[in-house]
């Protein structure tokens, strides 16, 4: 689904160029649950963006999904993000002044899906994530976790190919963070793929991969033994 | 107290030094407003709020013939004078040019008949000599005249030794007998250097006349404690009483007084008071703009607020401080508005009209410095108070309540852009109607050829031309000359001349129809023309046959009138054979009263640029005025220049000269000079709120460009994250503009009712368009609605360039 292929990113400071990642050869195939790990400063969330097509300026080769994404235009990067990524972010990232249900509407407002289907389709995540109840709810009217809930639930609406998962239980309590990893794992064997980047060795712990990165460069590509899911 | 206050200033000066692209910005913006208003201000305090020059002005009366026209017959005013109880001194007036000789060439100088009450009602003295005596003001006095201190220097060399000079007016000599102090202003607008005794006069024919009117005009000084209504209820009595006994002129006259301050200020102050309006709307929209770029800077400040108050800074002070910078910020824009002003003065002076009074008082003063300083630190509390309020509100450790602060001043932002926009579209729809009224005034058919004609004004003196044959054979003479002359086209004697601001109404009476009562009298435009007129003016005659020389006093009298005439007044039938009469009431039925026959038809003639008299106008042949009219000593000469204008001038100048060398050509113009003098009021004025109106239409679209750009700034993260769930620009873009069509479409919606309502208050000079003319409405809607967007579309594009990494990057 994912090749990376010699990904580099540097930007230019006063200090001279500074290189965020250095040669990434990465393949990810699709129903893989990925965990990118690293310090502060590694490049975690830089290769996130990346592959999510959010950032333009890199080099080297970017195949998703068996399109030439470094030949792409912004426009058709956007469309390809549009049709195939979904986002979770650490701050969870919904929009203040509109209600669950609408927050849930976004993203799929932008896919040119008509009015009534998207209807259907919020009422449909609102059912699956049990989460009926809150849609007229604004989101600092919700808990941390319920917020990230409807967080993970905006990320599947348009019934994505691809989860990127910045941070995802970052602001979480353990209890709240243990349901979203196993939100994501049900998302998972349900066959989308997953990307996280995280701190948390127990979230890691949920994925089948693990990519570790230092300076910029990925220092470890490894699977994740079953039995550390089990902790 | 004051060390604190100090402190804040120091503070307010480096925090504006270490912002120099948002001080530049709020200075020039303040600069803008303030100095528009200190300009225009300049103008209403001396034309307006200044008292007269005259010891007392309150007390000062302007005298007229409420009835007929505003002149007063010269015995009414013997009669008013004598018997009156109210004034303590009265004085006439009547505007008159003298022709000077005997100092180089022979010049026409400016002057007034006046009474020996006249100075001593204003209470001015001449600074050397003596003033009038009531023995100066009878006919068999020796001639004296008091002169200007303009004329004094510019004419007798300043000369200390000037009393008892003779000088030739006239052909006339008189003697000196004072000099006018330099600040002496005469009342209304005009500037007279001579002032001559009205009784020398008193004796001539038209002075005798208490039916003619030659604008004799008076002023009384009230006695103490006698209001105007008092000495309005006793001049009925004494126009009853003249009435009664001259039942044959005076049955329809009333004396009609008025504060001399009033006839001083009409016509100028409508539209003064428009400007001032007009600056303030501006003005408004400048603290609007400035109020938004603190709002902006409050939110840039909160972590400082936050740091102030953790150190325990108690929050009155904390608004004091906010205060101090706003109120340094309005004293800094009203200096360098001060200085805009003082340019602006200058060029309102370039462009004022020659009719507004008081020009001399205009300049920047101790008085206006204090109405800027005052305006700029009103300005700098009320644009910065609700930043200052908001700023001291502000409870910086709580985050819940960073959030709110900036919700409520998005609120307050975007109520402050609204107003911006609909004080604009005030401005900018009062500004689109007098631009169209412009336009449509000066593309007017004015019915006639203006182009390459030459104008004049030529004034026998009447002690040396005496009759009225002796008059019409110099001018009848002259224009034959000059018909003879190879550089000359053609050339006609027209009275009033057009575009000169002059009409005269009368009143008149089509034969058949009932004689009407005083009040229901027709009045329509009288106009003197030799048969040469239609032929020089290249104005085209409809119907019947045109004025020949033989149309004179030994033949029947005849007219010609204009097609609005025939239109208005003889309900479009044919006109020749038609009979009229001229004149008042009770001539309109007097059986000794002549009918003028009509014998043609001619195109309609624009004759005083606004029209206000209409286009109806009744034409009869100099050679037979003499029957309504006084000798008419002042004509004007128009003449079509074949080729070279200056040849053609010069060629008049030595025909007049040869005729007579002591005769001075008056204002030598051409008519399309006329034309555009003509239009000057409205042009000064049109000019002036359009620029205002350009300026509130640029502060307006920076005004929603900033609230744009700070509505951008507040919600980058959103944008951030819309984009990173999918959104294209094309969806961001939409987001932000619809966010400013909002504020706009607000802004229209108010604006509108508001525009609608306002422009009935300009005075009713708007020529050719309604006061609601829809399509200055749409177009300014629509020009402003562009603007405002465009100015949306800038932080809407900046918005849709948002790196989506930004929304990654907030964790």
């Amino acid at each position: 689904m994912i090749q990376l292929r010699n990904v580099e990113k540097t930007v230019k400071s006063p200090a001279g160029t500074i290189w965020l990642l250095r040669r990434i050869n990465v393949d990810i195939k699709e129903g893989e649950f990925v965990t990118i790990m690293g310090p502060s400063g590694a490049g975690k969330t830089t290769l996130l963006s990346i592959i999510g097509m959010l950032d333009d300026g890199w080099a080297g080769e970017y195949t998703f999904a068996d399109q030439p994404v470094h030949k792409l235009d912004r426009k058709k990067r956007a469309e390809l993000n549009r049709r195939f990524v979904g986002f979770v972010f650490q701050s969870y990232h919904l929009l203040d002044n509109l209600t669950v249900q609408e927050n849930i509407d976004v993203p799929l407002s932008y896919r040119d899906i008509p009015r009534a289907q998207r209807a259907s389709m919020v009422a449909d995540i609102l059912d699956r994530f049990q989460i009926v109840g809150k849609k007229d709810l604004y989101p600092n009217q919700l808990s941390g976790g319920q917020q990230q809930l409807v967080g993970v639930a905006r990320a599947v609406a348009g019934n994505p190919k691809l989860i990127l998962a910045d941070e995802p239980t970052g602001n979480l309590h353990s209890g709240q963070a243990k349901e979203t990893m196993e939100l994501f794992r049900k998302l998972n064997q349900q066959g989308t793929t997953i990307i996280q980047v995280t701190h948390s060795e127990a979230n890691a712990a949920y994925g089948s991969r693990l990519i570790q990165l230092k300076d910029g460069w990925v220092v470890e590509d490894s699977a994740v033994v079953p039995a550390a899911a089990a902790q | 107290m004051m060390g604190t206050l100090l402190q804040d200033l120091r503070y307010g000066i480096r925090m504006l030094r270490n912002s120099p692209g948002f001080a530049a910005v709020a200075i020039l913006t303040l600069a803008l407003g303030i100095g528009a208003n200190s300009a225009i201000f300049t103008v209403v305090n001396a034309v307006l709020l200044q008292p007269l020059p005259y010891s007392e002005p309150n007390r000062l009366v302007y005298l007229n013939e409420g009835n007929s026209g505003s002149s007063i017959g010269y015995p009414n005013y013997v009669d008013w004078a004598a018997q009156n109880h109210v004034f303590d001194r009265i004085g006439a007036m009547q505007g008159v040019s003298f022709v000077l000789t005997g100092h180089n060439n022979p010049e026409l100088i400016p002057g007034n008949y006046i009474s020996e009450g006249f100075f001593p009602a204003l209470r001015v003295k001449p600074i050397m000599g003596r003033g009038l005596t009531p023995a100066d003001d009878q006919p068999s006095a020796s001639p004296v005249a008091l002169v200007s201190y303009k004329f004094w220097q510019q004419r007798l060399g300043g000369d200390p030794n000037v009393l008892n000079t003779v000088i030739q007016l006239d052909d006339r000599a008189y003697n000196v007998i004072g000099v006018m102090p330099q600040d002496f202003q005469f009342p209304l607008a005009d500037e007279p250097e001579l002032f001559v005794p009205i009784g020398l006069v008193a004796n001539t024919r038209e002075k005798q006349d208490r039916a003619k009117h030659e604008g004799l005009q008076a002023i009384g000084r009230l006695k103490a404690g006698v209001s105007l209504q008092q000495a309005q209820s006793d001049f009925d009595l004494i126009s009853a009483r003249l009435a009664k006994a001259y039942p044959d002129v005076d049955y329809e006259k009333q004396a009609e007084l008025q504060p001399l301050y009033d006839v001083t200020v009409y016509g100028v102050k409508d539209w003064l008071l428009v400007l001032l309006a007009a600056v303030g709307l501006v003005l408004l929209i400048a603290c609007a703009n400035v109020a938004n770029l603190l709002l902006a800077r409050a939110a840039a400040r909160q972590s400082e607020m936050a740091i102030r108050l953790s150190l325990g800074a108690p929050r009155t002070r904390l608004f004091r401080q906010m205060l101090t910078e706003s109120t340094l910020l309005g004293v800094l824009g009203g200096t360098l508005g001060l200085l805009l002003a003082s340019a602006g003065v200058k060029a309102l002076l370039a462009l004022a009209p020659e009719t507004l009074i008081r020009v001399q008082e205009i300049h920047l003063n101790v008085q206006i410095v204090g109405f800027t300083l005052l305006v700029s630190i009103l300005t700098g509390v009320g644009f910065g108070l609700v930043p200052a309020l908001q700023m001291a509100r502000f409870r910086g450790a709580l985050q819940g309540e960073v959030q709110k602060t900036s919700t409520g001043r998005q609120l307050v932002k975007n109520i402050l852009v609204v107003a911006e926009l609909s004080l604009s579209l005030v401005l900018l729809v009062g500004a689109g109607l007098l631009v169209q009224s412009f336009v449509r005034f000066i593309r007017q058919d004015t019915g006639f050829d203006h182009h390459n004609l030459i104008t004049t004004e030529i004034h026998l003196p009447l002690n040396k031309y005496k009759t009225q044959p002796e008059l019409d054979a110099f001018f009848d003479g002259l224009v034959e000359k000059l018909n003879a002359t190879p550089g000359i086209e053609s050339s006609a004697v027209s009275v009033p001349l057009e575009f000169t601001g002059v009409s005269w109404g009368y009143g008149f009476l089509v034969e058949g129809d009932p004689f009407p009562a005083p009040n229901e009298i027709n009045y329509t435009r009288l106009h003197y023309i030799t048969p040469e007129y239609l032929s020089t003016f290249k104005i085209p005659l409809v119907r019947g046959r045109n004025f020949t020389h033989s149309d004179n006093d030994s033949n029947m009298p005849v007219a010609l009138v204009s097609k609005s005439f025939v239109q208005k007044w003889l309900h479009d039938e044919d006109a020749i054979g038609k009979r009229v009469r001229l004149g008042k009431a009770r001539d309109l039925a007097s059986a000794q009263n002549p009918w003028f026959t009509i014998v043609g038809v001619i195109n309609d003639v624009s004759h005083d640029g606004n029209r206000w008299m209409g286009d109806d106008e009744f034409l009869v042949p100099f050679d037979q005025h003499q029957r309504y009219h006084v000798p008419m000593t002042g004509r004007s000469i128009v003449m079509r220049a074949r080729g070279d204008s200056a040849l053609a001038v010069q060629q008049l100048r030595s025909i007049v000269a040869s005729m007579d060398q002591n005769l001075p050509l008056n204002r030598v113009i051409t008519m399309d000079q006329l034309i555009s003098r003509s239009t000057v009021s409205q042009r000064t004025v049109m000019f002036l709120i359009t620029t205002f109106a350009a300026v509130a239409l640029v502060l307006a679209a920076i005004g929603i460009y900033g609230v744009l750009s700070f509505w951008v700034n507040q919600r980058t993260r959103e944008i951030g994250i819309r984009l990173a769930l999918g959104a294209d620009q094309k969806n961001i873009l939409s987001v932000v503009l619809r966010e400013g069509i909002k504020l706009v479409l607000f802004g229209l919606v108010i604006g509108l009712p508001l525009a609608l309502g306002l422009t009935n208050l300009l005075p009713n000079i708007l020529y050719g368009v309604g006061h609601h003319d829809p399509i200055t409405f749409i177009v300014i809607v629509g020009l402003l609605g562009f603007v405002a967007i465009l100015a949306c579309y800038l932080p809407a594009r900046r918005a849709a360039k948002v790196d989506p990494m930004v929304a990654l990057r907030y964790e």
